[in-house]
């Protein structure tokens, strides 16, 4: 038994970086577009430090965020704009594509799990260097804060990071997922590039009813913050448990969500 | 069958082929407007701490909310988001059929942004204005008191910015004769409008060495300067339309031009 799990597990390992490889070796081929896409991307960072730089001048704050403090939470959200770019979107677009034109079948009869390699057959490199300024200016507002930095605090920022990045993908398959319930509605997969500005702001921002909306019924506004107050040594515990919990339900779910509705699947011949 | 009569067939076509697609339509109606009520909340929290009808670079938080909602209709009614697929389009040797049938290629774009316009309004403005009607309740929207002159100039600064993007979109078209993955020029689009139009923030909030370069481009009459006719910050004098009318006829040519060697470039194959 386990050896059949450490088996598996070492296949989708090698598969997960031979995909990696491919478009690795598709980027050397298509240099112009890597680079003409590389400062896309740095420019579109650049551009929104500069926009809440405007925003919040001398003497503003944003939702209580000073501009420093809001410097550091764009970081985090420029981290996870990387990888929304890199992997999430490509995939994502793939899944629905192939629910609208039938060609999931190709997908499912894999014998690998279809969810890992919907998700991650597709990646682009163009947003290195979005996430290596994403990290630079993580490290210079940290530095403006005079906020300490342990060991102890990068592992669980890490942590807290990844669980944002897992807490995006979930209620992004599983938004992708309702492909399966219309007949075709290409812009279903533009939702959650839409609201990213959700999770660029801090979540102090949400009152009343967009507090419930962005915070509990589609917790995108947690993606960005919840990593930033854990650096600034504002996170209370229980929030953090919150969020912990509802990205392991948001995970269990997609992936529910996901086996639940192949069911109504009906793939286009061979 | 004269030209009249065959471009306004091509009307309605591309207006029952976007009708098809109403749900899409009214997703992107919904989709266009949260990130804008997320700005909103964000200006909200900015004016909180301050005095109650505090400014901030001369805007009071109403007046803020007044100038997004403004902006928010120029950018339904005059946005062109046509490059992406038409440059794949010409790359993948599609537009066989405009050369060589009695169509203007230029012309069909120019209907087919039209058509897509017609549909924002009849389709996307309904739901966007009861979304702003909702909101209205968590901050604080009010109407602009402006006389029909104000209004009038308005909607001649609204054909403006819809001319503008249409040109350059077609400009970044015809590029896409020449160089792969063209389409995404309308990044620098989206940038160049973002940054030196008004279009995510009032001009008064820029800093000195943007304004100055701001003031001397003809972006700002897109969105800063119809939104300030009518919010009454802004008058449009004979030098404003003069240079405006200009930069329409260097774009116009610069089209004109491109599409000229454009044609020369292309070539097809198969039937």
């Amino acid at each position: 038994m386990l050896h059949t799990v450490v088996k598996r597990v070492r296949l989708y390992w090698r598969l997960f970086w031979l995909f990696r490889q491919l478009h690795l070796m598709r980027m050397f081929e298509y240099r112009a577009s890597f680079w003409f896409w590389a400062v896309v991307s740095l420019v579109w960072s650049i551009f929104n430090y500069f926009f809440f730089s405007l925003i919040s001048g001398p003497g503003q704050t944003i939702g209580g965020w000073t501009m420093w403090e809001m410097y550091l939470l764009l970081s985090v959200f420029t981290i996870i704009d990387t990888f929304v770019w890199s992997f999430f979107y490509n995939n994502m677009s793939v899944y629905t594509n192939a629910i609208f034109s039938g060609e999931l079948s190709q997908w499912l009869l894999r014998p690998v799990d279809p969810q890992f390699l919907l998700m991650t057959h597709n990646n682009n490199y163009s947003n290195v260097f979005r996430f290596g300024f994403g990290v630079a200016m993580l490290v210079v507002s940290l530095q403006q804060l005079q906020l300490p930095l342990s060991f102890g605090r990068v592992a669980g920022f890490t942590l807290v990071l990844t669980c944002s990045l897992l807490l995006v993908y979930a209620l992004w398959f599983s938004l992708s997922t309702l492909a399966f319930y219309v007949e075709r509605l290409n812009n279903l997969n533009d939702i959650i590039p839409s609201l990213r500005r959700a999770w660029q702001v801090p979540r102090s921002v949400y009152t009343g009813v967009f507090s419930f909306m962005f915070t509990v019924a589609f917790p995108v506004g947690l993606a960005g913050s919840i990593p930033a107050e854990y650096l600034l040594g504002e996170l209370p515990g229980r929030d953090l448990v919150f969020f912990l919990a509802i990205t392991l339900f948001s995970l269990v779910f997609s992936r529910w969500f996901f086996f639940f509705s192949v069911r109504r699947y009906a793939g286009a011949g061979g | 069958m004269g030209p009249l009569k065959r471009y306004s067939a091509l009307a309605t076509r591309h207006l029952s082929q976007a009708l098809v697609f109403r749900a899409e339509v009214l997703l992107w109606a919904l989709l266009n407007f949260l990130p804008l009520v997320i700005l909103l909340l964000v200006w909200q929290s900015v004016y909180a701490p301050l005095q109650t009808g505090a400014t901030v670079n001369s805007y009071s938080l109403s007046a803020l909310v007044q100038y997004y909602f403004l902006g928010s209709i120029i950018t339904l009614l005059s946005g062109a988001h046509f490059e992406n697929w038409r440059v794949a389009e010409i790359r993948q040797g599609k537009i066989d059929f405009y050369l060589t049938r009695p169509l203007s290629y230029p012309v069909e774009v120019i209907i087919q942004t039209l058509s897509e316009k017609l549909i924002h309004l009849g389709v996307m403005l309904p739901p966007q204005l009861v979304g702003w009607w909702l909101v209205s309740s968590q901050v604080a929207l009010s109407l602009p008191q402006a006389s029909w002159s104000e209004w009038l100039t308005f909607a001649l600064l609204l054909a403006y910015a819809f001319a503008v993007e249409l040109a350059i979109g077609f400009a970044t078209v015809c590029v896409g004769f020449w160089l792969e993955g063209a389409e995404g020029l309308e990044h620098f689009k989206w940038l160049t409008i973002s940054l030196l139009s008004g279009s995510i923030i009032p001009l008064s909030f820029l800093p000195a060495w943007l304004a100055v370069a701001v003031d001397r481009l003809p972006f700002k009459y897109m969105y800063a300067y119809p939104i300030g006719v009518v919010q009454q910050t802004h008058i449009m004098t004979r030098t404003d339309w003069a240079v405006a009318s200009g930069f329409l006829l260097v774009l116009a040519s610069l089209c004109a031009l491109l599409w000229r060697k454009a044609q020369l470039q292309y070539a097809s194959h198969g039937g």
